[in-house]
């Protein structure tokens, strides 16, 4: 029986000390699988991290899927790769699919699955790399795939949408099937520069952080004002009309004699009105979907809210309006450069340009200050013409 | 053999769902962790939601015993949400109490939902990952049991979103949360010799600031980094396992960050902005971390209007009354900076 180094014996001691309290335990879950604790509690008590890239692993029929970790302290624990797998939109699951994941963790794995990662994949982790092709064989015979890793298209993520939510103006549910329908290649091989997400959200209130976190982001929305139904409107009470007045941002609902009247123009689909209403206002007749781009949080100039691109009216311009995008990505970014770092080096102009699109107020939200800029003799011509036609000056 | 997930996805929704897709007319919370949702068709629906483990690590015994209950009470339906809750589906208030019962008995409370504390989300930390600077499930670990009171029992003014990331790349979810924690590294990683393996130009091309140089000495290219450039993101180490930090038992901590939100309500989608430059990693309980949290929630409780997001009553307030009202020192690294460079200052003031 080898000795248990005093850094492992310290570390129980911490582990144990987690384990005390109302939130679950994820240790106490971990108890109960082959995970290596011993190796988790040496480094809470080492204060650094035992585990190491174990670099890009080649398995045939497995391009995507496994991420390799090697360990530092061979005398305490072994390697553990972790295999993701890909769930059905929404994260919605069914009682056999859980256990059959549960038998291939038992079967390949340590025993444990990691339910759901930030990017909503499964993962089983422990599995040894000699086992990987086996794994993958039989876990997609039974009808399930592995993916979401390397420099590929990212696991697509997606919020309830029309399955419990009245705001949805996006089959977001949907839209996944079909984006896998027909880009699954491209989520399959890693042929990119850096790996790309998609984020799919019903409405602007942005479930999916589709803003945030997703090089390409869908946002269900409308054109013009909310769609009101007058009768629940009026029930809704003096009280809460005036606050849903007040709470406009854009002054676009005005109190009229018991009920409210809508500037449709003026309405910036904000949801405020959807929100505060129990269902009397909903997002109006005409959905579109806001498409933006650019926004991660990890990567080279650090997080990024993503930017405006442009507006379209059915989701089939919207997956042809992805493909360009990613043209665009795959031919201009730089070797591990996400899309929002290749917008901050080039600029919205220069992926505009590359995109064959035209600046349009609607995707900035500030305009620049300073006027150091250059004016081409051709524009110096035209723009002046194009005010004196809109102004109507002579 | 198929390719992609499983779909279509109608094949896993709960018949309720399948039949009432598209059709909800309105939703309300009748009791913590339970949610009514009601279809155009008068079909309604009660959803409970549950907190999982940090991480989301279940064993498989736990697995099963959660589709066993899925299986009796929704007909072997279920889900998990954004933020990594299980919720399951029901057809009356009864049947909901009941599950909340059997959840609870399992280990898994049902809250988080509407004006209170929603599940905390965390990367894998030093469970499985080769670049955390924090242990990320332990802080939430720790973040949970502390705050728990506020996560079904009592009321905050709004929807409070907590998570916790190992190290700068945010794999948890920070920056996005009213309350996020991010490990960070304070130190310039080492490279070893080891490091002439590695992929010249991915690991140069990896580093943001361009502090990644390459070196011929005798003849052999080696990669070496610039120690004024570098900002101690830790990115080039997932690049090269070469590069290594030398002493992160003394150099890595964690930032408290507050405000991300991503609703486009009130003041719209924020990132979280840094309150607390640097906190050690003092496994397990991390006492100062749990108590200045504790200290800028209850200041937030006490303070904020109804409805009012962590983000959107400090736009109120601003920030200088949010230092006064908590009595947080303020320090120089909280300054805004429009260089990434800013997270340097902790090196420079240590002397490196």
């Amino acid at each position: 029986m080898p000795e248990v180094p005093e850094e492992v014996k310290r570390g129980r001691k911490l582990v144990e000390q987690t384990k005390n309290g109302p939130w679950p335990s994820y240790i106490k879950e971990s108890e109960k699988t082959r995970y290596p604790l011993d190796l988790y509690a040496a480094a809470l008590d080492l204060k650094r991290v035992l585990w190491t890239t174990g670099g890009y692993v080649s398995v045939p029929g497995v391009p995507t899927g496994i991420l390799m970790r090697v360990t530092s302290r061979p005398d305490i624990g072994e390697n553990a790769n972790v295999v993701r797998v890909l769930l059905p939109s929404g994260n919605f699951v069914t009682s056999d699919m859980l256990e059959k994941y549960a038998d291939f963790a038992d079967k390949y794995g340590v025993g444990m699955l990691h339910a759901l990662t930030c990017s909503h994949n499964m993962e089983i982790p422990g599995i040894p790399k000699e086992r990987v092709r086996d794994f993958a064989t039989e876990f997609k015979a039974a009808g399930f795939e592995v993916g979401s890793t390397g420099d590929a298209f990212r696991n697509t993520t997606v919020c309830v949408g029309p399955a419990l939510c009245e705001y949805a103006g996006v089959d977001t549910l949907g839209a996944r099937d079909r984006f896998y329908d027909r880009f699954n290649d491209y989520a399959k091989y890693p042929t990119f520069p850096h790996k790309i997400k998609l984020k799919i959200s019903g409405c602007p209130l942005d479930c999916a952080r589709a803003s945030q976190k997703a090089c390409i982001g869908f946002i269900g929305t409308w054109e013009g004002g909310p769609d009101m139904d007058e009768s629940r409107v009026r029930a809704l009470g003096p009280a809460t009309l005036d606050a849903i007045t007040h709470a406009c941002p854009t002054g676009a609902i005005e109190r009229q004699d018991g009920g409210v009247t809508v500037k449709g123009e003026d309405c910036i689909q904000c949801m405020k009105c959807v929100r505060m209403s129990q269902g009397a206002f909903s997002p109006g007749k005409h959905r579109q979907i806001q498409i933006v781009v650019g926004g991660k949080l990890r990567g080279k100039k650090g997080p990024l809210i993503s930017k405006s691109l442009c507006r379209v009216d059915t989701e089939q311009e919207a997956f042809d309006i992805l493909d360009r995008i990613v043209n665009v990505f795959q031919e201009h970014s730089a070797r591990k450069e996400r899309l929002g770092d290749t917008l901050f080096r080039i600029g919205m102009k220069g992926f505009l340009d590359l995109m064959g699109m035209k600046p349009d107020a609607a995707m900035v939200k500030d305009l620049r200050t300073n006027i150091f800029y250059g004016v081409t003799d051709e524009e110096k011509e035209k723009q002046p013409r194009e005010i004196k036609t809109a102004v109507g000056g002579g | 053999m198929v390719d992609g997930p499983p779909r279509p996805v109608a094949n896993f929704l709960p018949p309720v769902i399948r039949e009432n897709y598209g059709q909800w007319a309105s939703h309300s919370l009748v009791a913590p962790g339970i949610m009514e949702h009601v279809s155009k068709t008068g079909k309604k629906v009660y959803t409970v939601r549950a907190a999982d483990p940090p991480n989301g690590r279940y064993s498989t015994g736990t697995i099963r015993k959660i589709s066993a209950l899925a299986r009796k009470y929704c007909g072997g339906y279920m889900r998990y949400t954004q933020a990594v809750n299980m919720e399951f589906f029901v057809d009356s208030p009864e049947k909901a109490q009941e599950l909340k019962r059997e959840l609870e008995a399992l280990g898994f409370p049902v809250g988080g939902w509407g004006g209170h504390l929603w599940n905390l989300t965390s990367c894998a930390g030093f469970l499985h990952c080769a670049l955390a600077a924090t242990d990320a499930p332990s802080v939430a670990q720790a973040l949970g049991n502390a705050m728990f009171k506020y996560y079904r029992d009592e009321e905050l003014p709004a929807k409070l979103s907590m998570a916790v990331s190992g190290c700068p790349s945010s794999c948890g979810g920070s920056f996005l949360t009213d309350i996020s924690i991010s490990g960070i590294h304070t130190e310039i990683p080492i490279v070893l010799p080891s490091a002439k393996a590695c992929d010249l130009q991915g690991t140069t091309q990896s580093c943001p600031v361009g502090a990644i140089q390459l070196e011929t000495v005798d003849g052999e290219r080696h990669i070496a980094i610039r120690k004024k450039l570098c900002i101690g993101c830790g990115l080039c180490l997932a690049a090269c396992s070469g590069i290594v930090f030398e002493t992160p038992e003394k150099t890595d901590g964690h930032v408290i960050e507050i405000g991300g939100k991503a609703s486009v309500s009130r003041t719209g989608t924020t990132m979280g902005r840094v309150v607390v430059p640097f906190l050690p990693n003092d496994a397990p309980h991390y006492p100062v971390t749990v108590k200045t949290v504790e200290r800028i929630v209850d200041t937030w409780k006490k303070d904020a209007k109804k409805g009012e997001r962590i983000a959107d009553w400090i736009d109120r307030i601003g920030w200088e009354k949010f230092y006064r009202k908590t009595k947080l020192p303020f320090y120089e690294q909280s300054m805004e900076t429009l260089d990434i460079r800013g997270i340097m200052t902790i090196k420079d003031s240590s002397g490196r």
